[in-house]
């Protein structure tokens, strides 16, 4: 059984949803599924911004790649990856690049830019 | 001066170009837990290679079939190799010698090891004796690389000792356009595409992606008519019809609907959101359709959806 504890910690702060995978994740598409269905779960049909810090994850496998460029969107008004730009950059480049998100996604290595970025989605 | 590990290490990943080179997609390399130059360097090789497969899979999409690449060993009582099918050595490059006696622990990942046989092991394939789930499970092959495939447990009956059957199996695709392409340049014959054909199959991608995207930002609401929609992406209307249809194996208006209503099962099953905000947020513009349509696809109702 997967359950998404295993990949991340995720809580809900001045109307983010902050996302930050625990260190040397592997995401494939049964982890992402379970992130995706805890997630929604936790917003209870509330869209909101999404923080996703990616700077510990070791690595995301194409199939989940593509599931959480879609349907990790759903109630998503945004999304801000943290990043490396050494390491985690790589993967969301691809994964911006060829899985294409559907929701509006930028990286970050800073949180407090990120932040920023998030809340003007906010209404 | 660099270590031996180090050394080790680039020679794994030299080899493992080569492996892409000659048109092998199916393996991926080991990343390590520290974060180095090299580790980045393997993550990107893994990357790119899971992306070529999707795209030279894509794209030649009614020539690549996808079969199921599937293997057996046979375990002892205490996990060692007694058996094996013969494919096994050609996925995993091993000699017989190599295998036959030793534990199965030394061919496969150290997180395998802990998920497929951990200490309680034994008590565990009793437990799941009858159980069709299928754990993932990382082989190790000669040169390092990992094979990722899907494995189940089986607990064999026998007069003696008990023993266990490890199937194992794996989704890959097949072309056999490409494989008679490798064929030919191992002959010395080399025939390389033409650069204004690798131009159009990239300018194919970029307006299907396009479309792609497209299609799935708009989940909300009706997709404009043919004419408008190839205007947006650009792209003659047939064309586009055709590309689409055979990249995603469905119609531009029909996926789109499979994808609203995909969205709308995720909404039902995992949130609270009243069922007609669902069918508004879906592109429904009235609930008789969303249920029809809702019905049709998954042979129940959203309400019934939302008890499962």
């Amino acid at each position: 059984m997967f359950k998404s504890e295993d990949f991340m910690h995720f809580w809900i702060d001045d109307d983010i949803l902050h996302v930050v995978y625990k260190p040397n994740t592997v995401i494939d598409l049964k982890a992402a599924e379970s992130i995706v269905k805890d997630r929604l779960r936790l917003q209870n049909g509330k869209p909101y911004p999404i923080l996703c810090d990616l700077r510990q994850l070791k690595t995301v496998t194409k199939p989940a790649r593509d599931y959480l460029a879609i349907q990790g969107s759903n109630m998503a008004l945004a999304v801000a990856l943290i990043i490396e730009k050494s390491y985690s950059g790589k993967l969301s480049k691809v994964f911006m690049s060829t899985s294409q998100p559907s929701v509006p996604t930028h990286e970050f290595t800073e949180i407090s830019e990120a932040l920023d970025f998030l809340n003007s989605y906010l209404k | 001066m660099k270590s031996d590990t180090y050394r080790k290490r680039v020679l794994q990943i030299l080899d493992f170009v080569t492996e892409i080179t000659l048109g092998n997609y199916t393996y991926r390399l080991n990343l390590k837990n520290h974060k180095d130059d090299l580790e980045e360097i393997v993550l990107s090789l893994n990357l790119m290679v899971e992306e070529i497969d999707t795209v030279v899979h894509q794209i030649d999409h009614e020539k690549s079939t996808e079969i199921i690449e599937s293997a057996a060993i046979i375990l002892d009582a205490n996990r060692r190799i007694v058996s094996f099918s013969e494919n096994l050595q050609n996925i995993l490059k091993y000699d017989s010698g190599e295998l036959i006696g030793r534990s199965i622990n030394l061919f496969i990942s150290e997180r395998s090891r802990k998920n497929l046989f951990p200490e309680n092991f034994i008590q565990i394939v009793e437990n799941i004796a009858g159980d069709r789930t299928l754990t993932r499970l990382e082989f190790v092959h000669k040169d390092g690389y990992l094979w990722v495939c899907d494995a189940h447990l089986h607990n064999l009956k026998t007069e003696q000792d008990s023993s266990y059957c490890l199937s194992v199996f794996k989704s890959v695709h097949r072309n056999e356009r490409i494989i008679n392409y490798l064929k030919d340049r191992i002959d010395d014959r080399e025939r390389y595409p033409s650069e204004y054909r690798s131009l159009l199959l990239q300018d194919k991608r970029k307006v299907l992606r396009k479309l792609h995207t497209y299609i799935l930002s708009n989940l909300d609401t009706s997709l404009p008519g043919m004419k408008i929609l190839a205007r947006t992406v650009g792209g003659s209307q047939s064309k586009l019809k055709a590309m689409f249809k055979q990249a995603y194996g469905d119609t531009i208006f029909k996926y789109h609907k499979r994808k609203r209503l995909e969205k709308s099962a995720m909404l039902l099953r995992d949130t609270t959101l009243p069922i007609g905000q669902i069918a508004e947020t879906c592109g429904f513009v009235s609930f008789p359709h969303f249920t029809r349509s809702f019905k049709k696809e998954y042979g129940i109702n959203p309400s019934e959806m939302r008890k499962l």
